[in-house]
């Protein structure tokens, strides 16, 4: 019962203009917005709707896919190169909730969803720096057991809740912006900051800045990929753990191209580069999968509550692995 | 009520006598064709598929105003300001009442206190700026619309003066605890020095297991529609037990039991949850207030904060027992945690007083107090979580001894009660077990843990498409089978092999009745004409004589011919008519916490069991 503005825009320079205005905020298919609305949590003074945006998927004569922002999660699912090309992006989706929210849910949307943290969402009860900056943190000492172990800060441990971003972290996806500036492209793994000091401030967007598609590089080798989310139920639950990979293998049984993202384990969606390194060029071997994913958790900072995350993220890359090479390993 | 055959006991007999043991059956009972087992639709049915059936939120009342409350964020103290100016200028708003303008109420008589006393505490209901527990109602707000009256409950700023509070069980446990009782009743029992007894047995276990606190999240929101007509109350509830609510509201606003009326036709589940709270008592005092109808129908939030739920355990079970399997001593001991202003402690050992025969016996609950919403019962109160810590512990004794779990618990099966000494109106546990042991194929059980590997998923909607594929006579890509993954627990209770099992015969059972569906489509010019459902086969996508199979009808012939798209049949493994509710809850934690340990050989006595436990 805030009182905002919502319009629908023409499109997408109309969009950008709308949304540079004081307080706006692009509106996609609101799965989570409009339940921050309720909330009072996100309290914006003008809705964009830019659902009815580009929504197209196209494939690049690089072999490559271009997903306007406004494609629903369930259309980017169901799309056959996805599902071909990129199996691991088809899996995280469907992980990823319900039909129903798929069926509502864009890719821009997704990609700025924000952390179900419990604390955030206790507006009446709990201190939160990401909703009221410089009130101090509740989680950090608090019921831990979905928190971040991999780049959190003093100031917020706060998981990145989706699993989709993970699938195109490990891809290599690229963001294409709109802003008052001008266009620009951002990898995916540089979209999300970490929170350091300013949890507050989730992206490197800049205000009014529009996501106007995901470009997916080629990757041939994507077709053999995988993504395992573990949580405490099998439906209807944010993870616990999930990683999405791929995975390349030379006739000598070494690991030619690997590709690696963790979710549910910090607060953007996380490549994992150091794993990805310590696995080029080695045996495809369950030994090597265990001592990547040892280099990957070498940082981890586990809070009272969510120490088995360590433990249980090096599992499941190394299943994960060992799924993509045949279970050989 | 649901759960509430102790509430229902209070308030109406149990039985005529002729339910005890010995007497004659009801003739009526035993009578085999009557409406009682037949297949009949739900009556009210209808009603609620096409919406029209009423519940408590939905039932009309002119110039109705809306309800919403604002909570307390401390769990206990004083409200030192609240700030009510912004709420009472927003739009729609009828209403804000607070401890300082609610009508003075008498204090609600709790549950288990009287015969029909319904109230989850005896709690002052905002007559005085005290804070019991976090989440409490402090004040309410009435408007126009449902959104105007929470947004305006959302503007509401108080302030506290907190005191210590007590919240953790280990704080309530340092401070002191209490004998426990049930509806006046010491919740103890002892019967020779099980504690001697346990330490001379030859075989012995001697554990501590711990539950966690259960929130009731019934699918219908608690809500209430209610009026005043002059000095009589109509109250269009949710409640599970109506009389009682009715007497309980009228020794609150001091009325007669005859000036309530409660009516609660359809109740969108209960499981214990939906007895008297604040919510009607507040909606009620603000319709005398503001003198016109209210609803109020909690948010989900709402429920968490004022619908008390199920309280944590801890308990202890020891048994000592002889080689030969028989209990010399068990233990069930064990503190719950609850509130100064409630009745219930939860009573863990209601199943522990009745299933096994033990040459000594030692029960007892005892009760630490903590400044927390009040508990409350939920489904199978007691067994629920007792038999968890009893029916794992005796697991735990059979491995230790080396014998059949299965076993172990019939040789301890009593004759009389073994707590009272009388003979059981019912008991079938002996043939349940053994008819669950063979559909469960008991016998080929992997005692080891960590052995068996086999899986469900996938295998399991293969599996079931190709028995079912195989009876249907079609291929297996015409056949889709889908399974609730809420059913899949059931599976884990005897291992990989019993749900194949147990769906394979519900899938059978189901073909049977499909078949004679079919039959009964086919016309009078039908090769099937005439032919009963066990002399019909399936084969090639149709139904044939089984004795001459060239008698064939394909199923699309069958269904055009009848002018049919579609035929359905369901079929379920044949039991015996029981309330299952509550035995759908007891044992069950005991039963997945077992195969838990059979397949991975982790014990987890601490609730829940999560992922993390079996890292």
């Amino acid at each position: 019962m805030i009182p905002f503005t919502y319009a629908r825009a023409a499109d997408t320079a109309d969009a950008v203009r709308r949304g540079t205005a004081a307080g706006a905020r692009y509106l996609g298919g609101g799965t989570n917005l409009v339940d921050l609305m309720r909330e009072t949590i996100e309290r914006p003074a003008a809705l964009v709707d830019v659902s009815g945006l580009a929504a197209a998927i196209a494939e690049r004569a690089d072999g490559g896919l271009l997903i306007g922002a406004a494609t629903r999660n369930t259309a980017v699912a169901e799309n056959k190169v996805v599902r071909v090309r990129y199996p691991v992006l088809a899996r995280a989706i469907v992980a990823g909730a319900s039909p129903q929210i798929r069926n509502m849910a864009t890719v821009g949307g997704n990609l700025l969803q924000r952390t179900r943290c419990a604390y955030f969402y206790d507006a009446d009860g709990s201190r939160c720096n990401k909703r009221a900056p410089g009130q101090g943190c509740d989680a950090i000492d608090g019921f831990s057991r979905s928190h971040a172990i991999l780049g959190a800060s003093p100031s917020c441990a706060a998981t990145h809740p989706s699993d989709m971003c993970v699938a195109l972290a490990a891809l290599g996806a690229v963001v294409h912006l709109r802003g008052a500036g001008g266009d620009r492209m951002v990898p995916l793994t540089d979209l999300h900051r970490l929170p350091e000091d300013h949890p507050e401030t989730e992206t490197v967007l800049e205000p009014g800045e529009l996501i106007t598609a995901v470009e997916l590089p080629a990757l041939p080798f994507a077709a053999r990929s995988a993504y395992r989310k573990v949580r405490d139920r099998s439906s209807y639950a944010f993870a616990l753990v999930s990683v999405a990979a791929a995975l390349e293998t030379g006739e000598d049984g070494t690991v030619r191209e690997v590709r690696l993202a963790l979710g549910g384990v910090a607060p953007k969606p996380w490549r994992a580069w150091r794993a990805e390194d310590a696995l080029r060029g080695r045996p495809a071997t369950a030994d090597s999968f265990r001592a990547a994913a040892e280099a990957e958790l070498a940082d981890a900072r586990p809070l009272r509550d969510n120490g088995f995350k360590v433990e249980l993220a090096k599992r499941t890359m190394t299943a994960v692995l060992d799924e993509l090479t045949g279970g050989q390993a | 009520m649901t759960t509430g055959r102790h509430q229902g006991s209070a308030a109406v007999a149990i039985g005529p006598e002729s339910w005890g043991p010995g007497s004659r059956p009801d003739p009526v009972a035993t009578r085999k064709h009557g409406p009682v087992g037949a297949q009949v639709s739900r009556i009210d049915g209808p009603l609620k598929v096409r919406g029209t059936a009423r519940f408590a939120a939905e039932v009309p009342m002119e110039g109705m105003a809306y309800a919403a409350l604002a909570y307390s964020t401390i769990p206990k103290g004083r409200i030192a300001t609240l700030d009510t100016s912004a709420a009472e200028s927003a739009p729609g708003v009828v209403l804000v009442m607070t401890h300082r303008n609610a009508p003075r109420m008498n204090q609600p008589p709790g549950f288990l206190t009287a015969a029909k006393a319904a109230s989850g505490d005896d709690l002052p209901v905002m007559q005085d700026d005290r804070v019991h527990w976090n989440g409490q109602p402090v004040a309410l707000v009435l408007a126009h619309t449902h959104e105007q009256a929470q947004h305006a409950a959302s503007l509401i700023q108080a302030t506290y003066e907190a005191t210590p509070a007590v919240t953790s069980f280990e704080q309530a446990r340092e401070n002191g605890v209490e004998q426990a009782a049930f509806a006046g009743e010491p919740l103890s029992f002892q019967a020779g020095d099980a504690e001697a007894a346990l330490a001379a047995a030859p075989y012995q276990v001697d554990l501590m297991f711990r539950t966690p606190r259960h929130n009731h999240n019934a699918m219908e929101l608690h809500a209430v529609t209610l009026a005043w007509d002059g000095d009589e109350l109509v109250v269009h509830d949710c409640t599970q037990g109506v009389q009682h609510v009715a007497w309980s509201l009228a020794e609150i606003f001091g009325i007669r039991e005859e000036q309530v009326h409660v009516s609660a036709p359809y109740v969108g589940g209960g499981f214990g949850g939906k007895g008297l709270w604040q919510f009607q008592i507040l909606a009620a005092a603000a319709a005398r207030l503001a003198q016109c109808p209210v609803r109020i129908v909690l948010s989900r939030e709402g429920v968490y904060r004022t619908i008390g739920g199920r309280a944590p355990t801890e308990q202890r079970v020891a048994i000592g027992a002889q080689a030969d399997g028989r209990f010399d001593a068990l233990i069930h001991t064990g503190t719950v945690v609850k509130t100064r202003h409630n009745a219930l402690a939860e009573p863990f050992i209601t199943a522990t007083r009745c299933l096994y025969a033990a040459g000594s016996m030692k029960l007892g609950i005892q009760a630490a107090y903590l400044d927390m919403l009040s508990n409350t019962f939920m489904r199978a109160p007691g067994e629920a979580v007792g038999s968890f810590a009893l029916e794992s512990a005796i697991d735990e004794l059979a491995e230790r001894i080396g014998m059949d779990p299965i076993e172990l618990r019939i040789r301890n099966e009593p004759d009389n009660d073994p707590t009272s000494g009388l003979p059981f109106s019912s008991r079938h546990l002996i043939e349940a077990y053994r008819a669950g042991a063979e559909r469960f194929e008991w016998n080929q059980r992997e005692p080891r843990p960590g052995v068996r590997r086999e899986g469900m998923g996938m295998g399991t909607a293969t599996a079931q498409a190709q028995i079912a594929a195989e009876r249907l006579g079609l291929p297996l890509d015409q056949v889709t089978f889908t399974y609730g993954e809420s059913s899949l627990p059931g599976a884990v209770l005897a291992g990989g092999s019993q749900q194949t099992a147990s769906s394979g015969a519900a899938v059978v059972a189901a073909h049977r009745e499909l078949v004679a569906e079919i039959l009964k489509l086919a016309g009078d010019g039908s090769p099937l004409a005439g032919l009963g459902r066990d002399e019909a086969g399936a084969v090639d996508g149709g139904l044939c004589d089984l004795s001459d199979p060239q008698r064939w009808e394909s199923y699309a012939s069958i269904l055009t011919g009848a002018e049919r798209d579609e035929v359905s049949a369901e079929a379920a493994a044949p039991m015996g008519a029981r309330g299952i509710g509550e035995i759908g809850i007891t044992g069950v934690g005991a039963a997945v916490a077992n195969a838990v340990y059979n397949a991975t050989g982790t014990r987890v006595r601490d609730l829940p069991i999560t992922l993390d436990k079996l890292l």
